[in-house]
C-alpha cells in the first residue's frame, strides 16, 4: 500500500496542482472586468506622465487651448528635427499667427532647404499634440480648437505605385477643397509644382483665392511655394499676407537663416543655385535677364498678363527693336492705306521692303 | 481534446485553433508595444463599416463613414489581417491596393441580422443600444462578421471580449491617410527617419505604448477633454515626486491588460499568473497616489481602479512564490492550500527519505556496503545484492 503510495504521488501532485491552478485561473476569471478597467486607466496614467517627462526633458510648454479662432505660436520648433539637431547647432524657432479675421492664409516664400517645408509641419504638430494633451515644443502657444488637418505636398514621389504624381497632388488637394471646416487648419508645401510653371501658379493663386474666399468658412492656411508671384495676392485679398524664409547671401555661398520674416521673398536664388550647379553661363544670364524683368514689373498684379509681357529673347528683339534701319520700314508701313490699296499695289510694297530688309542686312 | 492518461489507444485528434497574423496569443509574435488588429471591413452604397479586435487585449471597436474615413482609420491602427466578403475584394484594393494581408470569407457572413444576433448573443444583451452602435447598419455587419472568424478559427474562449465600443468621428480631428503619413506622426517616411511617436513615446508600461498610439493618431477635438489631460500632464510635470513615483510603480505592472485576456480565454500559466499577483500588488499604490493628488482629475481616476483584494490575496495565499512556466509539472501550489496535496507530499518527499534510511540500516546489520534498494515494474521496490556478498544475505530475506 505504501508502495504504491509513494509511487502514486508524484504522478497525483501534479494532477491536483493542476486542478488546484486551474481553478485559481477560474477565479481570477471573475475579475477580468475590473482588471481590464484597471489595465486602462494605468495606460492613461503610463502616457500623461510620459507627457510630463517629455515635456521636462524638451522644454515644453502647456498649451492654451481655447475656443477661439486663433493659432498664436511664440518661439515655435518642430518635435522630431529639433531632436535630431547636430550638437551645439540650436534649431531656429519661429513664430507663427494664424486667424480667421486678419491673418487668415500666409503665403511663404523662400528658396529650397530654407526650413519651409519645416516650418509648415511643426505647425501642425503643434497644434496636433497640444490636442494630444501633450505639452508643446514652443515658448507661449495659444491654439483655438482645430478639428480637421490637412497637408498636402506638390508632387510627392509615389513613382513607385505607377500612378501620376500631378494626378495624384490634384486629387488630393481636391478632397481638402471639397471638405473644408471653419477650424480646419491646411498645409500646401509646394501645390502646383508637379506641372508647368504657368499651370502651376494658375493653380496655386486660384486655390489660395478660393480659400481666402470661400463663403462658408475662414480656413487657416499656410501656403508654402517657390513662386513668389504669389505674393502679389496681398493686393487684392486683405487676410492673404506674406512671410518668407530668409537667407543671407555671403559671397558664393547662401547662409539659411531659418526664421520666418513678414513681407514676400526678394527672389528665389533658384538662378544662384543653378548657376553652383555648373549651368552654362548663357542659361545663367538669360535667367537673369527674365527673373529682372519680371521683378521691375512687380506693380502689375496680374500675373499671366505679365508673364505674356516676358520679353522674347534677344536675337528677335534686335531686328525691330535695335536695328537702326527699322524706321525706315515702319515709316513705310505707316503710309498705307490698306482700304485703297490694291493687290498688285501691296505686292509691290512688300517687294520694297523686302528689298530695303535684304539691303539692311547685308550692308550691317 | 482528450486527456492522455484517461484514454486507451490513441486520442481524439482535430483542429484546437487556427492561428492568423490577426489572431494570436504568442508572445513571440505579438509586439508588446503594439496592438495586433484583427480589421473587418464591409462596403455598401453609402457608407463602409469597419471593425477593429485585439484578441490580445480584448480592445473591440467598431465605426462607419467615408471610404475616407476607413482608409484613416486603417492607416492609424494599421491591422495585421484584413477580412472582408468576397464580393467586396475589388472596392478594398481600390481603397489600399496591396497595403494589407487579407482574407475573404463567404458574403453571407456580412448580413444585417446575422451581424446583430451575432454581437447581441455574445454580450448577451436585448441591443447594441449599451454600446453606441445600434442602428449603425454598416458596422454592425463588420463587427459580426469578427465574431463569426473568431468561431471559424476555433477561438470559442472569447471572455475577455466585454464590450465594443464605437470610434466616433465626432470626437477626433480628422487627420486623413495623406496627413497622418505627411506628418510622420507614427511611422517614418523614408528608411531611418523618426517619427513623432518616438519622440513622444516615454510610456513604461506596453499597455500605455498602445494607448499612446490611439492618442497621436486620434488626437481630440472636445475642448474639455484636451484641457483635462493637460491638467493631469500638468499635475505631474509641476511635481517630479510624484512623477517619479507613480513611475516606479508602473514599471513592474507591465502587460496587465494581455495576463488578464490570457486569464479569460485559460492560456495563461503559472509563472504568468506570478506577474499578474505582482502588478496588482503595484496597482494598489498607484491608486493611492492618485487619490491624494490635487486635481480632481486625477482622483477620477483613481477612483476607477479597483484593488481586486480579494484575488490578490487569493493569489498569494496558493501561488508559490517561484513558479515554473508550465502547468503540468507540479510545484505551483503552495503547502497548506488543500490537504490531499500536502499528504501526498509528505508521502512523495518524506517516502524518499524513508527508503533512505531502510538502506542503511540494511547496510549496517547485514555488513553489505553495495547494497541497493532498487525499483522495477515487476518486482516493484526490492534489496539488490551483488554476486559477492550473497553469502551475506539474512535467512529471511526472500529470492
Amino acid at each position: 500500500m505504501y508502495e504504491e503510495k509513494i509511487l502514486n504521488a508524484e504522478d497525483k501532485l501534479v494532477v491536483i496542482e493542476y486542478r488546484l491552478f486551474n481553478s485559481l485561473v477560474a477565479n481570477a476569471a471573475e475579475y477580468v472586468t475590473q482588471i481590464q478597467q484597471n489595465a486602462k486607466v494605468l495606460a492613461t496614467v503610463d502616457c500623461l506622465s510620459s507627457f510630463a517627462l517629455i515635456a521636462k526633458r524638451n522644454e515644453y510648454v502647456e498649451p492654451q487651448v481655447n475656443e477661439g479662432t486663433a493659432l498664436d505660436i511664440k518661439d515655435g520648433r518642430h518635435p522630431v528635427i529639433e531632436r535630431q539637431m547636430p550638437v551645439g547647432e540650436p534649431y531656429v524657432p519661429n513664430d507663427v499667427f494664424l486667424d480667421n479675421d486678419s491673418q487668415q492664409v500666409i503665403i511663404i516664400t523662400g528658396p529650397n532647404m530654407a526650413g519651409k517645408s519645416a516650418l509648415l509641419r511643426q505647425t501642425a504638430l503643434i497644434v496636433l499634440m497640444a490636442q494630444m494633451g501633450s505639452f508643446v515644443p514652443a515658448k507661449k502657444a495659444s491654439l483655438g480648437l482645430v478639428d480637421k488637418v490637412f497637408t498636402r505636398v506638390g508632387a510627392s514621389d509615389n513613382l513607385s505605385k505607377g500612378e501620376s504624381t500631378f494626378m495624384v497632388e490634384m486629387t488630393e488637394t481636391a478632397s481638402i477643397l471639397n471638405n473644408l471646416s471653419d477650424r480646419s487648419l491646411v498645409l500646401m508645401d509646394e501645390i502646383g509644382r508637379g506641372t508647368s510653371t504657368y499651370d502651376g501658379v494658375s493653380i496655386a493663386w486660384s486655390i489660395v483665392e478660393f480659400i481666402h474666399n470661400h463663403l462658408d468658412f475662414r480656413v487657416k492656411t499656410l501656403f508654402a511655394t517657390h513662386y513668389h508671384e504669389l505674393n502679389q495676392l496681398t493686393e487684392d485679398f486683405p487676410r492673404i499676407k506674406n512671410f518668407n524664409v530668409s537667407v543671407k547671401e555671403v559671397g558664393e555661398k547662401i547662409l539659411f537663416m531659418r526664421k520666418l520674416k513678414e513681407g514676400g521673398s526678394e527672389h528665389s536664388f533658384g538662378i544662384h543655385v543653378a548657376q553652383l550647379a555648373g549651368m552654362p553661363n548663357k542659361v545663367v544670364i538669360r535667367a537673369n535677364e527674365i527673373l529682372h524683368f519680371l521683378e521691375k514689373n512687380k506693380h502689375k498684379n496680374d500675373t499671366s498678363k505679365k508673364l505674356k509681357e516676358v520679353p522674347k529673347a534677344n536675337y528677335q528683339m534686335s531686328l525691330f527693336e535695335a536695328d537702326p534701319r527699322y524706321k525706315e520700314v515702319q515709316a513705310l508701313i505707316d503710309a498705307l492705306d490698306i482700304n485703297t490699296i490694291s493687290p498688285v499695289e501691296a505686292l509691290l510694297k512688300l517687294n520694297e521692303i523686302k528689298t530695303i530688309l535684304t539691303k539692311v542686312s547685308t550692308s550691317s | 481534446m482528450e486527456d492522455t492518461k484517461s484514454v486507451k489507444g490513441i486520442v481524439k485528434r482535430g483542429v484546437t485553433e487556427l492561428v492568423t497574423q490577426g489572431l494570436t496569443f504568442n508572445d513571440n509574435v505579438l509586439d508588446r508595444k503594439t496592438n495586433n488588429y484583427l480589421a473587418s471591413i464591409f462596403f455598401d452604397d453609402q457608407k463602409a463599416g469597419v471593425a477593429f479586435l485585439d484578441l490580445s487585449t480584448g480592445e473591440f471597436m467598431t465605426a462607419q463613414g467615408s471610404k475616407e474615413y476607413v482608409a484613416k482609420l486603417f492607416q492609424g491602427f494599421n491591422p495585421a489581417e484584413v477580412i472582408l466578403s468576397k464580393a467586396h475584394r475589388t472596392e478594398l484594393e481600390h481603397l489600399f491596393g496591396d497595403e494589407y494581408l487579407t482574407h475573404a470569407i463567404d458574403e453571407w457572413v456580412y448580413g444585417s441580422t446575422f451581424g446583430y444576433e451575432k454581437l447581441v448573443n455574445h454580450f448577451n444583451t436585448n441591443s447594441l443600444k449599451g454600446f453606441g452602435i445600434e442602428g449603425m447598419h454598416q458596422a454592425i455587419i463588420a463587427a459580426g462578421a469578427v465574431l463569426h472568424y473568431l468561431e471559424e478559427t476555433e477561438h470559442k474562449e472569447m471572455g475577455h471580449i466585454l464590450s465594443i465600443s464605437r470610434i466616433d468621428e465626432e470626437k477626433y480631428v480628422w487627420l486623413d491617410k495623406f496627413t497622418i503619413r505627411n506628418l510622420e506622426l507614427v511611422y517614418a517616411q523614408h528608411d531611418g527617419g523618426v517619427p513623432l511617436i518616438d519622440i513622444l513615446d516615454e510610456t513604461i508600461t506596453p499597455m500605455g505604448s498602445r494607448l499612446l498610439k490611439k492618442w497621436v493618431v486620434l488626437p481630440l477635438k472636445e475642448i474639455s477633454a484636451i484641457q483635462d489631460r493637460l491638467a493631469m500632464v500638468s499635475a505631474f510635470f509641476d511635481d517630479q515626486e510624484l512623477l517619479e513615483q507613480i513611475r516606479t510603480y508602473l514599471k513592474p505592472i507591465g502587460d496587465v491588460e494581455r495576463l488578464i485576456s490570457k486569464v479569460a480565454v485559460g492560456r495563461i500559466n503559472p509563472r504568468e499568473m506570478g506577474q499578474l499577483k505582482k502588478a496588482l500588488i503595484n496597482t494598489i499604490p498607484v491608486k493611492e497616489l492618485l487619490e491624494q493628488s490635487k486635481i480632481s482629475e486625477l482622483k477620477k481616476l483613481a477612483d476607477q481602479i479597483n484593488p481586486c483584494d480579494f484575488l490578490l490575496e487569493k493569489i498569494d495565499t496558493t501561488l508559490k512564490d517561484d513558479v515554473p512556466i508550465v502547468s503540468n509539472q507540479g510545484n505551483i501550489i503552495k503547502d497548506g492550500v488543500d490537504t490531499e496535496l500536502d499528504e501526498l507530499r509528505k508521502i512523495a518527499f518524506s517516502g524518499k527519505d524513508y527508503l533512505v534510511q531502510i538502506q542503511q540500516r540494511e547496510v549496517e546489520r547485514t555488513g553489505i556496503p553495495s547494497l541497493k534498494i532498487a525499483y522495477n515494474k515487476v518486482f516493484g521496490y526490492y534489496l539488490e545484492v551483488s554476486n559477492a556478498h550473497k553469502d551475506k544475505v539474512p535467512e529471511e530475506w526472500i529470492r
